[in-house]
């Protein structure tokens, strides 16, 4: 399989590039074949040939070069995710796929004055214990999906879901820090059974969760 | 009135002094009673800000020790608070009631979002801006939002003093109309050279901010400092006058030889800033040398214990620069344990993330025979986690209590403690009692 990090050098605020380190180190543990492809502007991006695209957090400067350069492949990616295959967007890059972007689905982002932070515990209807993360945003998307807000900053559903089209505003490596969700994803991906040492990455976030109304209010 | 307000907040100090405690409560109480109470002051002509992500306290200590040893008066706000109350307090320490400034010249440390509220009010005739990285992201946003931040303050006649490898500080010379100089150091035999640079070191500005194109980096030094250009020729590493060479142990600015305090890359392009400011703003060439070669503060402090040195290696939390800096020293040492860990992540907010531990070139540590230990009852699996990712081997002291004991089965003869602020202390002081 060959795995695309779309616009690896421009979208990469937070720690963004966890995520594929960890989809990478499995699909190897995994013993999945798998092809990496850095790609970025000025690259042809051939999104036939791939069959996972990541995209990731960037600052508003960087967004605005990434729309830019993703305007001439906006048919390319509508019928990549109409073929059913896997596109993950984290942080801000949900807003590309939506109104006043490239357009291809309903939601819309809306600014705020200021930017905000916020961590945050969602609920996602596949998965039975809430997925962590963390928000650092101008845009609110209106019309999600994916994510139903536990504690947060805002009530109702956060993210997009569309056939294997996954985004959310959550930023960083949401796959290392949520290992039920990474697992979810392999098992998505490769249709087999997951069988994978994944309990540092579950004493992680166990830890989290327990700890997560000692330290704060949430 | 303003008179008044300044003999109230001067009596705070002076009680406060008297109980042990120094403060930015005067500066507090002064801006309360008038919040334009900075326009009041008389300043003098020389006023040095510092600002940015790392170094900006080395930088301002450095800066009026120079100053001092030059027979200088200089008021600098060393009492740690870098925000509007303390730069505050630091003045009107440094003024009388009438706000006439006692001193020659200020030296002021400025967290990089209270720029552009302190630069309303007060003139500076020299900025140096040693870096904007990915720091604090909860508080911080990010370093575009931290660059405009500090570009709203800057006003256009003062004299730049910038650090010229890490093109988002190079970035605000670009229509700039005072004065500009660059910090800058050349290649080092432990720069990484453009084949070796991997997608995760994560180049804070890859793409020049004249024509979008992406920058051609022929070596970083770290993160994404280092000789940079422009495909297209707009935008590239200064190359200018004041180039820092490394040597051994000691670098070359302006044809003069600099002792290293330590083995820090990164303390070059501290005391380089320095060493430019001071001799542009007339301290004269020698005098400046022999301060910044007397420097004895900022060692790294050896504690020995059970036949094991231990050398803590500060790194804070959340900030991929500082924390690169320590593994980066780490991977040049022998004989060696890491240990990397914290209690808390941050003493000024409360979330907990941990993406910035995926900034980390935690990767350096591979094939270098350094033994790793993680620890911190909250985070050590969520750090070992992503060592698991770097493809490291390691162990796990969650109770960072007993981590003295554990080193007991190691044979190694050096520690090194890659440590926030906090644990720093509690295993300093663990070590200190058993002495």
């Amino acid at each position: 399989m060959k795995i695309g990090y779309l616009y690896y050098d421009l979208l990469n605020l937070y720690g963004d590039n966890g995520n594929v380190k960890v989809l990478t180190y499995n699909l190897k543990q995994l013993n999945v074949p798998f092809e990496l492809k850095l790609l970025t502007v000025g690259d042809d991006i051939d999104f036939n040939e791939l069959d996972f695209v990541y995209m990731g957090f960037g600052t508003e400067n960087n967004q605005k070069i990434v729309f830019n350069d993703l305007l001439k492949y906006k048919d390319d990616i509508k019928n990549y995710i109409e073929s059913g295959k896997f596109f993950l967007a984290t942080g801000n890059s949900i807003e590309l796929f939506g109104k006043g972007f490239l357009e291809l689905f309903d939601y819309e982002t809306e600014y705020k004055k200021a930017r905000f932070s916020s961590e945050v515990l969602v609920e996602f209807d596949k998965l039975e214990k809430p997925l962590i993360g963390l928000f650092n945003q101008i845009g609110i998307t209106k019309g999600g999906n994916l994510f139903k807000m536990l504690r947060g900053p805002f009530d109702g559903m956060e993210g997009f879901n569309y056939k294997n089209f996954y985004a959310t505003y959550i930023i960083g490596p949401i796959l290392v820090r949520n290992p039920h969700f990474l697992e979810f994803m392999l098992k998505e991906i490769t249709k087999k059974e997951i069988d994978l040492d994944l309990s540092l990455e579950y004493t992680a976030y166990n830890t989290f969760i327990e700890n997560i109304d000692k330290d704060r209010k949430l | 009135m303003n008179a008044i307000i300044i003999m109230i907040a001067k009596f705070t100090g002076y009680i406060l002094e008297k109980m042990g405690r120094g403060s930015s409560m005067p500066g507090e109480v002064a801006l309360r009673l008038n919040k334009n109470i900075l326009k009041y002051f008389k300043l003098p002509k020389e006023i040095v800000f510092v600002t940015g992500s790392n170094g900006k306290s080395t930088i301002a200590h450095t800066l009026t020790k120079i100053y001092r040893e030059a027979g200088i008066k200089v008021g600098h706000n060393n009492r740690g608070s870098n925000i509007t109350p303390g730069i505050t307090t630091c003045i009107i320490k440094n003024s009388n009631i009438f706000g006439k400034s006692k001193v020659d010249r200020f030296v002021l440390e400025i967290d990089e979002r209270y720029v552009k509220e302190v630069l309303k009010y007060v003139h500076a005739s020299y900025f140096i801006i040693t870096n904007i990285s990915r720091d604090q992201p909860p508080r911080q946003g990010h370093f575009e939002f931290i660059y405009d931040e500090i570009k709203k303050g800057i006003q256009s006649d003062t004299h730049l003093i910038l650090n010229g490898d890490d093109p988002l500080v190079h970035k605000f010379a670009i229509g700039h109309t005072g004065k500009v100089n660059y910090f800058e150091l050349d290649r080092t035999s432990f720069s990484k050279e453009e084949a070796d640079i991997k997608y995760y070191d994560n180049l804070d500005v890859v793409y020049c901010p004249i024509c979008s194109s992406k920058l051609k980096y022929s070596f970083i030094h770290y993160g994404g400092v280092g000789s940079y250009k422009c495909p297209n020729n707009h935008f590239e590493k200064p190359n200018e006058l004041y180039m820092s060479k490394l040597e051994d142990d000691y670098f070359t600015i302006d044809n003069n030889k600099i002792m290293m305090p330590n083995k820090f890359l990164y303390n070059i392009y501290n005391l380089s800033a320095c060493y430019i400011t001071a001799v542009l703003s007339g301290v004269d060439k020698d005098s400046v040398v022999k301060s910044l070669n007397d420097l004895r503060f900022k060692r790294i402090e050896d504690i020995n214990y059970k036949g094991k040195s231990y050398h803590f290696l500060l790194s804070k939390n959340e900030n991929a620069v500082s924390f690169n800096q320590s593994i980066d020293f780490v991977t040049k040492t022998t004989d060696s344990i890491v240990v990397i860990g914290f209690e808390r992540i941050s003493r000024r907010y409360l979330e907990r993330d941990l993406s910035w531990l995926y900034d980390v070139d935690f990767e350096a540590l591979k094939d270098k025979n350094i033994k790793i230990i993680c620890t911190g009852t909250k985070f050590a699996h969520a750090i070992a986690t992503r060592l698991k990712y770097a493809e490291l081997d390691f162990e796990i002291c969650a109770d960072s209590s007993k981590l003295i004991d554990f080193l007991d089965n190691y044979k190694e003869k050096n520690v090194y403690t890659v440590f926030c602020f906090e644990l720093e202390k509690q295993i300093k002081l663990d070590l200190k009692e058993r002495l």
